[in-house]
């Protein structure tokens, strides 16, 4: 992002932050602990660019797996058209172990149906009715034709499984698991913020949501 | 040019006297309030307030300018408030001690700019449309009149989104849905969790992956097609980022989604974040930083992706600068309140939020809901949480684009700060306070609430707001203990980098990078005064949070509130522990990182309400430059003699 040059001219004329020098270059040095560094320098000496944003402005130590929100964790949504579907209430408190059977719902991909301007050609399903049942009848499909794309149990999804399923193992289907995106670091417990926890001062007298059927 | 600047203050002087003589015409008829002034034979406050509690009323004030007169003060019951209010008045009437009862009479008093229910005149087909009390507020399910966004100016204004595609990082979004269909933007749209471009959500029995397209037609729903409701930009596109409903998440994912078509997609809206659960403090990682710095220097053009970012659902249990997404600087984050102007109970607070829009949130009534479309071709009333504000705001910023489609990231939060109203929003433990250049804020609520039409309107003649510089203010490295009982002061003084390139004298956003750990993380507080005098709560405590080794390792604690100020001068940073058990810490670095403009933002601008904040700021901005200048040329003038 900045030429060398203009780095090594200001090398000697400032001084530089010793002790990041020295947290840097400890472990291994990615490009992004590179950048910040000499951003730091930049900064330090007055000669930052202005209008660009640099990563290190953000950039913290983050260590440990990642507690992200924003799937299926959280419960208490009024679902379903006339809210009468069972909800399963996610605890805030305790073991950050979320209570929702989803877990065990497994993860098939769901249809594809064709936005208004696509067709078949296009990959995706032509003239598919916007229903709950026929979403659940092909993932349903889905599962029998392809047992092994259901990742039930996820809690037990590990690395192993993983890599066993992107190195394919035995001939699979084309639509089976290659998505890249599932690569790289992982975040745990990553979720999505849906719905709000139950508070118990809340102006409710009465439960509305069951959490049985 | 000292001339031309004494000449435009002067004559923005004698503006602003018009326009207040003007304003203070009050109007309209009387309506009785549930306010009542007593007058008491004794004057003693304390028997006056116990009276008032007796009576069914919530508290008394004492009146300064009368014996024995207090204020009344009615309890916020507003079901059934008529007769109970008339019965408790009568029976406060009877009472011995009282000696006069005078119910308050309600008279108008026109804020300049806002415009009476009555006088909106949209019509929509939607069956949901009346609903919608965030868009136009008219008391729906015992709300507020009048505490919306305001949508309904900008849509005269023929505002409405078109031109404009806003990306939901969400579940997915039901885009057969009839209602959204013909607003849905096949081509940026993709599916990160199964890799597709068709991000349809998955089915599960319990319909959960219904959020993405309740948050889209929020924003794009169409309008008068006798559909659900109505979206805030219901001509712009919507595009569906499926990224949330995968076995798990991946940095992968989080940075392909908010890096997904950058040129296409002008406004990405995020209801996720670390988990909510008030003892989590995490952020984006490497790829997800990268991509959002290359979000806001690359996207839209070069004028920058704008990100809304939903502030958090952990309530007073959890504090959003702890989220490294909401308390980022390239993110919006929005706060949301309730149809009375209260905080939502899941709300959660820090110096991060910029702004609120709407949510509901402990009101029983399904109708305090969000209405808009759900899955499967459905409409609801009750979307919700603070990821249901978020959207909200993202329709508004389409709005503000399509009136200006050459605001940049930071044009953006300029204009959230300066048009953002305090309404009517009330806030029970943090008060609305002033910062240094008087631009008043809430530590829940950031700015206040969007207002579509005052954002439209002063976007319409925005200009681009100068270039942005970044400052290391100064850093302590030293070691300092820090223990229960007594709060740990520290201080920066700085010029901001006076002299040097990177000189900021105008804050947007400033962040503390702290180094901390105690025996219990959750018992931390964090404070940082400005040299203007304005405190920001960087941390507030988390009973949930009981880490004790880990602390805050180089965490950046935004704060907002400083925006405008002329950061030079002391900073003072206030650690301590807050909490039941006595507790022990060490704070080991805080660095003062300060980002803004050199030049004044608001002077170029065009002042159309002379009682804006716009108004306001530009006539600090032109004192302050005027007062530097001429001791600029005083300095000159000494030194040649």
């Amino acid at each position: 992002m900045w030429s060398e040059d203009s780095i090594l001219a200001h090398h000697n004329s400032g001084s530089l932050p010793v002790a990041d020098i020295r947290d840097v270059f400890r472990d291994q040095v990615s490009e992004a602990d590179i950048q910040r560094l000499l951003h730091g320098v930049m900064e330090q000496l007055g000669i930052a660019r202005p209008r660009v944003e640099y990563p290190a402005h953000q950039a913290t130590n983050i260590v440990g797996p990642q507690n992200i929100q924003g799937g299926a964790h959280e419960g208490l949504q009024h679902l379903g058209p006339y809210g009468n579907i069972p909800n399963i209430v996610a605890e805030l408190t305790g073991d950050n172990i979320p209570k929702d059977f989803s877990q065990d719902h497994g993860y098939p991909d769901p249809p594809n149906p064709c936005p208004v301007g696509k067709t078949a050609a296009d990959g995706c399903l032509d003239n598919v009715p916007d229903t709950a049942e026929f979403s659940r009848e092909f993932q349903k499909q889905q599962h029998l034709f392809d047992p092994e794309h259901d990742y039930a149990a996820l809690a037990k999804w590990n690395k192993e499984l993983l890599y066993h399923k992107l190195k394919g193992g035995p001939k699979r289907s084309k639509r089976s698991v290659k998505n890249p995106y599932l690569m790289g670091q992982r975040l745990d417990n990553v979720v999505a913020k849906k719905s709000v926890p139950h508070y118990p001062d809340e102006e409710y007298t009465t439960t509305t949501l069951k959490t049985s059927t | 040019m000292m001339l031309d600047f004494l000449r435009y203050g002067t004559a923005v002087g004698l503006i602003l006297l018009n326009a207040m003589v003007l304003a203070t015409r009050a109007t309209e008829e009387g309506i009785f309030t549930n306010h009542l002034l007593v007058q008491l034979h004794e004057g003693e406050h304390e028997k006056a307030h116990q009276l008032a509690k007796e009576h069914g009323y919530h508290s008394a004030r004492k009146l300064p300018f009368g014996e024995g007169l207090f204020h009344f003060y009615p309890l916020e019951t507003p079901q059934k408030r008529s007769k109970r209010s008339l019965r408790n008045r009568q029976r406060l009437e009877k009472d011995h001690r009282v000696k006069n009862v005078m119910v308050q009479e309600g008279f108008g008093r026109q804020k300049r700019g806002y415009r009476s229910i009555s006088e909106i005149d949209i019509k929509m087909t939607d069956p949901l449309f009346s609903k919608q009390w965030y868009l136009i507020n008219t008391g729906q399910a015992d709300g507020t009149p009048g505490l919306d966004l305001n949508v309904a100016e900008a849509w005269e204004l023929g505002y409405t989104g078109k031109g404009i595609t806003i990306g939901i990082m969400d579940d997915g979004i039901d885009y057969l849905h009839p209602d959204l269909a013909s607003n849905y933007n096949a081509e940026a749209s993709y599916d990160f969790s199964s890799n597709d471009p068709y991000p349809y959500p998955r089915y599960t029995d319990d319909w959960f992956n219904s959020h993405g397209t309740r948050c889209a037609g929020e924003v794009s729903a169409a309008a008068n097609n006798d559909i659900c409701g109505v979206g805030v930009a219901y001509n712009s596109k919507v595009a569906g980022i499926r990224m949330l409903d995968q076995p798990f998440m991946t940095d992968i994912i989080e940075a392909s989604s908010i890096s997904h078509m950058p040129q296409v997609i002008d406004i990405y809206s995020a209801s996720w974040g670390p988990t909510d659960d008030g003892k989590t403090v995490d952020g984006p990682r490497e790829l997800t930083l990268q991509a959002m710095a290359d979000g806001v220097n690359k996207g839209r053009g070069g004028k920058g992706s704008i990100y809304v970012w939903a502030s958090g659902d952990g309530g007073s249990y959890d504090d959003c600068n702890c989220d490294g997404y909401a308390s980022s600087m390239w993110t919006i984050s929005i706060n949301s309140a309730i149809n009375d102007g209260r905080t939502a109970l899941y709300d959660e607070s820090c110096s991060s939020t910029l702004a609120s829009t709407f949510s509901n949130g402990r009101k029983r009534n399904p109708e305090a809901g969000v209405a808009t479309t759900d899955l499967y071709g459905n409409c609801t009333l009750r979307h919700s949480g603070t990821s249901a504000a978020a959207p909200e705001a993202a329709g508004v910023f389409a709005l503000a684009l399509e009136a200006n489609p050459d605001l940049t990231w930071r044009d953006m939060q300029h204009l959230s700060v300066l048009t953002s109203k305090r309404n009517q929003l009330h806030d029970e433990v943090h008060q609305w306070r002033r910062n240094g250049v008087g631009l008043e804020f809430n530590h829940l609520f950031g700015y206040g609430v969007l207002d579509a039409g005052g954002m439209v309107k002063m976007a319409k003649e925005w200009k681009t707001v100068p270039e942005r510089f970044h400052c290391v203010a100064g850093s302590l490295q030293e070691v300092h203990k820090i223990q229960s009982g007594e709060n740990l002061l520290l201080t920066i003084s700085t010029d901001s980098c006076q002299g040097k390139d990177n000189f900021v004298r105008y804050l947007e956003h400033v962040q503390a990078v702290v180094t901390v750990n105690g025996s219990r993380r959750g018992d931390l507080i964090v404070n940082m005064t400005s040299p203007m005098g304005t405190k920001s709560i960087l941390l507030s405590r988390r009973p949930r949070d009981d880490d004790a080794k880990v602390g805050f390792d180089k965490w950046p604690f935004m704060t907002t509130h400083t925006w405008g100020e002329d950061p030079r001068g002391t900073w003072v940073l206030e650690v301590g522990f807050q909490g039941g058990k006595p507790q022990r810490g060490v704070l080991k670095e805080w660095t003062l990182m300060l980002h803004g403009t050199q030049s004044a933002p608001y002077i170029d601008q065009i002042v159309r309400d002379y009682q804006s904040k716009l108004a306001m700021s530009k006539k600090e901005e032109l004192e302050e430059e005027l007062d530097e200048a001429v001791e600029r040329s005083l300095k000159s003038l000494l030194s040649k003699n």
